[in-house]
């Protein structure tokens, strides 16, 4: 509040001058007669008395009390604050290594140099830790990219300009945003897949710098951008990929498989044969031909019973017949049909007239043990046994056969590919602040309000019956 | 510079004619010779004569008297008498507020030219007589010149009073602001068969002063100043102290008998005489 304001003073004048007006001795008034012969005898008979003290009224009390509001008032009464520091909210996108962040440091000084003046709030998902010198950090919850931003952009929506430093250009940029590369070079090397597929393995990386495999030979390589391609194929039981910051191991993990008595045909070893080279393993991961293990895909398990002018009905959202040709899927080959048991899940029944009969194929309730009435890998054709086999071995273990990589990678998660393949990009963005809020709190309406009410106090004074009569 | 009002105006000279005819009706209805204060004679009762004056009648000349005496004599008759009025108007300087003095001053000149229009003579005291209605300007002329600035009328008085010969009739317009004792010489007049006629004219502010506020009164006639509270309480004492003196000068005019007339200085003048004087002048 300052009474240098030219209506403040204005008004603040106008307060003595009431006041001289409400206590100045009333000016007597000249009035000519024609003679004081009268008024001498009457100024004898009626004595003049002592003035009366002249005291102030409500009325100049009330117009004084509206006089100093509207000072008040036009002085603009407001809390004062600080001049607002402009707030960057600046966005630091992981790039998904195991060990320290890289360039950080790099970020670091672009935004200080750039924003020196400004308070600066860090939103990183990886490892606050490593930003703790920069003062404020805020943690955004993991995940993809765009996931990220949006965490961000909601939590900084009050900021003077938000700061992003991501692996690849944002298409729309927000408004206030600057969008700013995360590396200032191609990331070079850099591993983000290892893929088995039996004993060839398929390492994808950055361009140059190609990566140290020990425990297997290259076979060839492919290009494609900045994405390479490399072909190994295994020697051993491990494999070590290495770069510069990354060390990869793999270890040779083949699916076992346990062997009830019902599997012992030779279609039931052809189809093991066909699932080579993954059915190695000593440990058995699934059991075949038995329910008494889990998980477990056991077969001919039901009761033979007439199936005559009954119908089959399956289950197709089951995973069990994902991708199979059901015309050469044979479930009913021995007449046999499952008792309904409770809490088993039913994949396949047979039907007579709307009634079901039986159960050709129920998964237990904890999902690890698959029984089928009969044998199917037997009854079908030998492609369609083979691939419900695989779907069966899939539906109790979670994992198919055929996805079974032989060489799996233990240790730290692989970046993705953005941030494997991060390279730098041209800045998009504004890099002005936001019109800073006014921080300051005017209070000045509420002395012009009492004023108001002050001058209709002091007009209703003036025109209440007999004011101003003597 | 705007022009200087001229109290005689043509307005003026209008309200002469209503107030003439006005006159005449009100003889009409009360019949000749109608009996005035302190009068009792007939129209045309020969009073005696009197020396030639310029202006007079030459009608009215005696040639009887001039074959014998050699000299120009006006017969008088009791009813012309009565129309050889004087004219005294107060020139105090109590006449100027509300402006007293411009109906007196008209009332003066309505006085004369009634006297001049019905063949009498009408003299300014002190001046000259002057007879006949041409002679009516000549009198207003010397209205004209009477502005309030003397100290007091009682100067006036005393020498109108000290004249050999006392005027038959006066016309004397004041505002009766002073002490009853300056009025003796009218009645010193009257014991001289002077018939009287005061008219009193009193400003709007001297008869309902304002009652609220300090006022500085200032006093025209002493030319002093007088501060007082003129609350209600006073202002009913100065009334009531009018009063008094209105009553005293009406106790000095019955015992004198004159005729006497109160007036608002802002009255209409045609009304004021065929109301308030019309058995005066009728």
């Amino acid at each position: 509040m300052t009474l240098l304001t030219p209506l403040a003073l204005l008004m603040l004048l106008a307060l003595p001058v009431l006041l001289w007006l409400a206590l100045r001795p009333a000016r007597a008034q000249v009035m000519d007669v024609g003679t004081l012969m009268l008024w001498r005898l009457v100024a004898a008979a009626v004595p003049v008395t002592a003035r009366k003290t002249r005291r102030l009224e409500l009325l100049l009390w009330v117009l004084a009390a509206a006089v100093l509001l509207a000072t008040m008032g036009a002085a603009g009464p407001a809390q004062a604050s600080a001049p607002p520091v402009p707030v960057v909210a600046v966005y630091v996108e992981r790039l998904g290594t195991s060990g320290p962040e890289p360039e950080l440091e790099s970020v670091r000084k672009r935004v200080q140099e750039q924003f020196s003046d400004a308070q600066l709030h860090w939103w990183f998902a990886g490892d606050a830790a490593q930003l703790e010198d920069l003062g404020l950090v805020q943690a955004i919850a993991p995940g993809p990219p765009q996931a990220e931003q949006a965490q961000f952009l909601a939590a900084s929506a009050g900021a003077s300009l938000r700061v992003m430093f991501v692996a690849e250009p944002v298409a729309d940029a927000p408004a206030h945003s600057l969008v700013l590369p995360r590396v200032s070079s191609q990331r070079q090397g850099v591993v983000f897949e290892v893929r088995s597929e039996g004993e060839t393995l398929f390492v994808r990386s950055g361009p140059d710098q190609p990566p140290k495999v020990e425990g297997a030979s290259l076979q060839g390589a492919s290009t494609r951008g900045a994405e390479v391609v490399r072909q190994y194929l295994a020697r051993g039981g491990q494999v070590k990929v290495s770069t510069a910051t990354q060390s990869i191991s793999l270890s040779r993990q083949a699916l076992g498989v346990g062997l009830g008595a019902n599997w012992a045909g030779a279609r039931h070893q052809a189809l093991l044969a066909a699932l080579q080279p993954a059915l190695d393993g000593t440990t058995p991961q699934v059991w075949l031909g038995t329910s008494d293990a889990s998980p477990a895909v056991g077969i001919s398990q039901g009761q033979v019973q007439d199936l005559s002018s009954t119908q089959v009905q399956v289950d197709l959202q089951s995973p069990l017949f994902q991708d199979l040709p059901l015309a050469s899927v044979n479930l009913v080959g021995q007449g046999r049909v499952l008792a309904p048991r409770k809490d088993w899940r039913a994949l396949a029944v047979v039907l007579r007239d709307g009634r079901v009969v039986g159960d050709l194929a129920a998964l237990s309730p904890d999902g690890r043990v698959l029984e089928f009435a009969n044998d199917p890998f037997v009854d079908s054709g030998l492609a369609a046994a083979a691939l419900l086999l695989d779907n069966a071995i899939g539906l109790v273990t979670g994992t198919r056969a055929s996805g079974h990589q032989l060489y799996q990678r233990t240790g730290d998660l692989l970046p993705t590919r953005r941030q494997a393949l991060a390279a730098p990009f041209e800045a998009t963005g504004s890099a002005e602040f936001t019109p800073g809020q006014d921080a300051t709190r005017s209070f000045a309406s509420w002395p012009l309000l009492l004023a108001a009410m002050c001058s209709l106090a002091a007009a209703g004074l003036v025109a209440r019956p007999g004011a101003g009569k003597t | 510079m705007p022009m200087p009002e001229d109290i005689f105006g043509a307005d003026f000279l209008r309200q002469l004619q209503t107030l003439d005819q006005a006159l005449l009706r009100l003889r009409g209805s009360a019949g000749e010779g109608i009996a005035r204060h302190g009068r009792s004679h007939g129209q045309h009762d020969f009073r005696g004569h009197r020396p030639y004056a310029p202006g007079d009648d030459l009608r009215r000349l005696d040639w009887n008297a001039y074959g014998r005496l050699g000299k120009y004599f006006l017969r008088e008759f009791e009813r012309e008498r009565a129309e050889h009025v004087t004219l005294l108007v107060d020139t105090s300087r109590s006449m100027a507020p509300g402006r007293k003095h411009v109906l007196a001053r008209r009332a003066a000149a309505a006085v004369g030219y009634l006297a001049l229009a019905r063949g009498g003579t009408a003299t300014l005291a002190g001046g000259v007589l002057l007879q006949g209605q041409a002679r009516f300007s000549r009198l207003i002329e010397e209205l004209r010149e009477l502005e309030p600035v003397q100290d007091s009328m009682a100067p006036a008085l005393v020498a109108l009073a000290s004249r050999p010969k006392a005027p038959s009739d006066l016309f004397v317009v004041t505002d009766g602001l002073d002490l009853p004792e300056s009025f003796r010489p009218l009645a010193a007049l009257s014991q001289r068969r002077c018939q009287v006629t005061l008219m009193l004219v009193l400003a709007p502010q001297e008869l309902e002063p304002p009652t609220h506020g300090s006022v500085q009164l200032h006093g025209l006639e002493e030319r002093q100043n007088l501060a007082m509270e003129l609350t209600p309480e006073r202002v009913m004492a100065y009334q009531a102290a009018l009063e008094s003196h209105l009553q005293s000068l009406q106790a000095l005019a019955l015992r004198n008998r004159w005729t006497l007339a109160v007036t608002d200085s802002q009255a209409d003048l045609v009304a004021l005489f065929t109301e308030k004087l019309a058995g005066v002048l009728a």
